[in-house]
């Protein structure tokens, strides 16, 4: 019946987009809101039926994404995804603060060794194996031949810090979906949140270097200034956002869903246009709700409540920005850094719990949480094409193939290794009145 | 000597240009002169502004306000979110630049969305259990006062405008009064509310609140006729078909929709999902309909009439879910069109005037009719609240509608005349009223 229901409302959005012929009529607020809704509906439904086969909700809403959307059957046109970036934003923030709202510092202290050595030996020496291994194919990717040694090891680092970001965002998802707990979850969590400010760090680092191996010339102090104010700014801004969420849940008693999703949205949209990262921001608010405050709960709860048709839509158009042309393109590189990444993680993520003396099941496991990958490595594929834009497009080509295969692929297994450790349903909300995902 | 057009006569559209509706805009050009941090600065300011005005959404709602509102006897205006008009209108003024052509443009999808909303939510109400019990004499009742105030707005404002566009022979004059008669024709759900405040028996409260709905029946009815027959030209449609099938279309679409969206919402049980289903399935139906230049509104209201009137299917959740997101998306609704809202045509003002006051002698002449030929024996109270009845959410959506379907210039002198209309009307039932407000107010919505 799902399938069913999936299916007449595909032959609805094609019914409806036959209609106007004018060229650009997608890109209206008609098309807009025309768009948001089939996403809701069809993403919806695509998850639940990918639910029932054992697989991610989440998944499925990216697989929605990608069949409807512009490089397949085009039932979702590019200006419409590109008017739903919106959501993007909102969704970002809306994860950020979810994830800060489960940094209870107290309850992972005894998890930070843990976090501590995956992060240095799991993420750092994955992004060494990448680097390695884009300098060994670099007579395979064009955009490299011409390069000398020295640079073609700088912009190996470069694509090596690019492809190794992971993504908060699936983690938390997957986490919500599973109602996850145990040393697992907060292990990843923590580690996803942690190496995504060292990504961001190095990015800004190693790029900077390479451009001017590059001769493109490069203000150091300003990028070391730009950067001082993204991260620390960010967070200082986002320790003020959390300081307004708390005295606003202390003071109104009723339901906060909408104070909150458009918070998200002040986040998202605000802190893009002045240079701050709304992850960060929403990170930093979220982390001091639950540290100093008793709102944490209430902030969780609030943000479940709204945080649904959000990311439904974020997921589906991150689905429907996958780039699967260019997967053809560089589909046999692609798969080579996915597997080395891959084998990064699980490898040395093994080696990190070990050294850490972490129990079994993340010892099992915890590589398979660090392989989902979307929205961080999208936008430093983006920003890579901004730094080196006479070879960039094809670099982040290159990015966008092994984000697209991770987007798929790395979910499942993540959810898998969940059910494996034990920990799927283990979460407190469990025992809360909160409805079936 | 060559006769020079008359005062009032708006510019006629250019040979070939085509004015586009307001949902089915391309994206403004960036201004010219703004560039990197000016563009943030614009986009960071329309942010806070929004943010000052959902704060002033949260403090009008504090209990404090609520009780200033009541001594100043303004909480009917209030309830009824036409602040909220009145702000999007100052947000958009270029001096404020809160709401700026470019984010305006990028929050336009909310107006399809308020709009099906507010249709949906109407044909939700009529289930057929509840129009079989509502008395003979109350549908007798709202035949009058729902169709003779159409005919006197209609007759008179067709004669200002069928003067005033002079257009050549194109019944646009006719259009656009049917417009105006269409909103002047309803009452608003405050009506009975005002009623219970004044200490009305329990009787007179349903017999009101049955003719009101009977009221928005016609009012969604004469919007789906406009828009059946009065159909937008030129390169944004591909079909040509005549009124009567774009007719059968909108309902077709209606029911065909709304069985698919029965279905969906069939399959969950509750809880956020279900919410998610709901807003989704209105934001398709408008977005759909806005895109076949249908009126969302009246595709929505389809909807919600099939879904109420389907056996089973989980009502009660569906109306947990609009009563819990109605709120937001109406005052969301209600600034975006205050922000289309152009208040500076003169003649909108004018035409406002002659359609309170023929809309309010008409409401007069139909109780009298409906009194001779119905012996309904209405009381005092009645009387009143159905001669001064305010003008509600429905009369605004019905314009604010028209104004995307039909992008001409005399369209917003409809806007500015019911907009106007509804604040001079409120001000009117209020000098009328005896006794004092509501003293507890519903939130703002439709219902």
């Amino acid at each position: 019946m799902r399938f069913l229901i999936v299916l007449v409302l595909a032959g609805l959005m094609q019914a409806a987009k036959s209609f106007g012929p004018a060229p650009g009529v997608g890109s209206s607020p008609a098309g807009t809101a025309l768009a948001c809704g089939y996403l809701l509906l069809s993403a919806f439904f695509a998850g639940s039926i990918f639910k029932s086969l054992g697989l991610p909700r989440l998944t499925g809403y990216l697989f929605t994404g990608i069949i409807v959307g512009p490089r397949v059957l085009g039932l979702v046109s590019d200006p419409m995804v590109g008017n739903l970036r919106i959501f993007n934003g909102i969704a970002t923030a809306l994860i950020a603060l979810t994830a800060g709202v489960e940094l209870d510092l107290q309850s992972m202290k005894p998890l930070l060794k843990t976090i501590g050595w995956l992060s240095a030996v799991a993420v750092l020496g994955t992004i060494g194996l990448l680097t390695g291994a884009v300098f060994l194919s670099r007579d395979l990717l064009p955009f490299m031949t011409h390069l000398t040694l020295v640079q073609a090891i700088a912009i190996s680092v470069v694509l090596g810090v690019t492809m190794v970001a992971q993504s908060p965002a699936v983690v938390v998802a997957l986490h919500s979906e599973m109602q996850s707990d145990g040393p697992l979850t907060r292990t990843i969590l923590g580690v996803v949140v942690m190496s995504d400010l060292v990504v961001i760090i190095l990015f800004a680092i190693v790029s900077s270097v390479a451009k001017s191996l590059l001769g493109s010339g490069t203000d150091a102090f300003r990028t070391a200034g730009a950067l001082a104010w993204e991260v620390l700014g960010s967070l200082a801004i986002g320790a003020l956002v959390g300081v307004i969420l708390a005295v606003y849940l202390r003071y109104v008693k009723g339901s906060s869903a909408l104070f909150v999703t458009a918070a998200a949205f002040l986040i998202a949209e605000i802190g893009q246009r002045v240079d701050l990262d709304p992850l960060l921001v929403a990170l930093a608010a979220g982390v001091l709700i639950r540290n100093a405050t008793r709102h944490g709960e209430r902030l969780q709860h609030e943000i479940e409540v709204s945080s649904l048709p959000v990311y439904v839509v974020f997921f589906a158009v991150t689905g429907a920005t996958v780039h699967i042309n260019e997967l053809l393109i560089v589909g046999i590189p692609a798969m080579a850094l996915v597997l080395t990444r891959a084998a990064g993680f699980y490898g040395l993520g093994w080696l990190a719990t070990s050294i850490a003396k972490a129990p079994e099941t993340v010892r099992r496991n915890a590589g398979f949480g660090l392989m989902p990958q979307a929205g961080l490595a999208l936008a430093l594929a983006l920003l890579f094409v901004k730094t080196f834009p006479h070879f960039g497009a094809e670099g982040s080509a290159l990015v966008l193939g092994v984000v697209a295969m991770n987007e798929m692929v790395a979910p499942v297994l993540y959810r898998w290794a969940l059910v494996r450790s034990g920990e799927a349903g283990q979460s407190k909300a469990v025992t809360e009145a909160v409805p079936a995902h | 000597m060559v006769d020079q057009p008359p005062v009032l006569q708006p510019e006629p559209p250019k040979a070939g240009e085509h004015p586009v509706p307001l949902l089915m805009q391309p994206p403004p050009p960036p201004p010219e002169e703004l560039h990197g941090i000016q563009t943030a600065s614009e986009a960071i300011k329309a942010i806070l502004g929004l943010v000052a005005i959902f704060g002033l959404a949260y403090l009008a709602g504090h209990p404090r306000v609520q009780a200033i509102e009541e001594k100043l006897r303004i909480s009917q205006v209030m309830t009824a979110g036409l602040p909220f008009v009145l702000l999007g209108a100052l947000a958009h003024l270029r001096q404020i630049g809160i709401l700026s052509e470019n984010v305006l443009w990028e929050v336009r999808p909310l107006l399809a969305l308020g709009l099906g909303w507010i249709g949906f939510s109407i044909g939700f109400r009529f289930n057929a259990k509840m129009v079989e019990s509502l008395p003979a004499a109350s549908t007798r009742i709202s035949v009058f006062t729902a169709a003779v105030p159409f005919i006197s707005v209609l007759a008179a404002c067709s004669l200002m405008l069928v003067w005033a566009e002079h257009w050549p022979a194109n019944a646009i004059f006719f259009r656009d009064a049917m417009i105006l008669a269409t909103a002047g024709a309803m009452t608003a759900y405050s009506a009975p509310r005002l009623l219970e405040a004044r200490g009305a028996s329990g009787n007179t409260v349903d017999r009101i609140t049955s003719i009101v709905e009977l009221d928005q029946l016609a009012g969604v009815f004469g919007l789906m006729l406009v828009a059946a027959y009065f159909r937008p030209q030129g390169a944004l449609v591909s079909w040509q078909l005549p009124g009567t099938a774009w007719l059968f279309l909108t309902i077709g679409m209606g029911a065909t929709v709304g069985g698919v969206i029965y279905a969906a919402l069939s399959r969950v049980e509750g809880g956020p999902e279900f919410s998610l289903l709901v807003l989704g399935s209105i934001c398709f139906v408008s977005g759909m309909a806005s895109f076949l230049r249908l009126s969302p509104l009246v595709v929505c209201f389809i909807v919600g009439i099939i879904l109420v009137n389907l056996p089973g299917g989980p009502k009660d959740q569906i109306r947990e879910a609009l009563t819990r997101m109605e709120r937001p998306i109406y005052l969301l609704f209600l600034l975006v069109a205050g922000s289309l809202w152009d208040a500076r045509q003169w003649q909108g003002w004018v035409l406002m005037l002659l359609f309170v006051g023929t809309r309010l002698l008409g409401k007069w002449l139909g109780v009298v009719l409906a009194e001779r030929r119905t012996a309904a024996g209405l009381t005092q109270e009645e009387r009143r609240s159905l001669i001064f009845s305010p003008i509600g959410a429905l009369s605004i959506a019905i314009v604010v509608n028209a104004q995307d379907l039909y992008p001409d210039a005399t369209v917003s002198w409809m806007v500015t005349a019911v907009i106007g209309g509804a604040i001079l009307t409120e001000i009117i039932v209020q000098a009328s009223s005896r006794s004092g407000e509501i003293t507890d107010p519903a939130p703002w919505g439709v219902s």
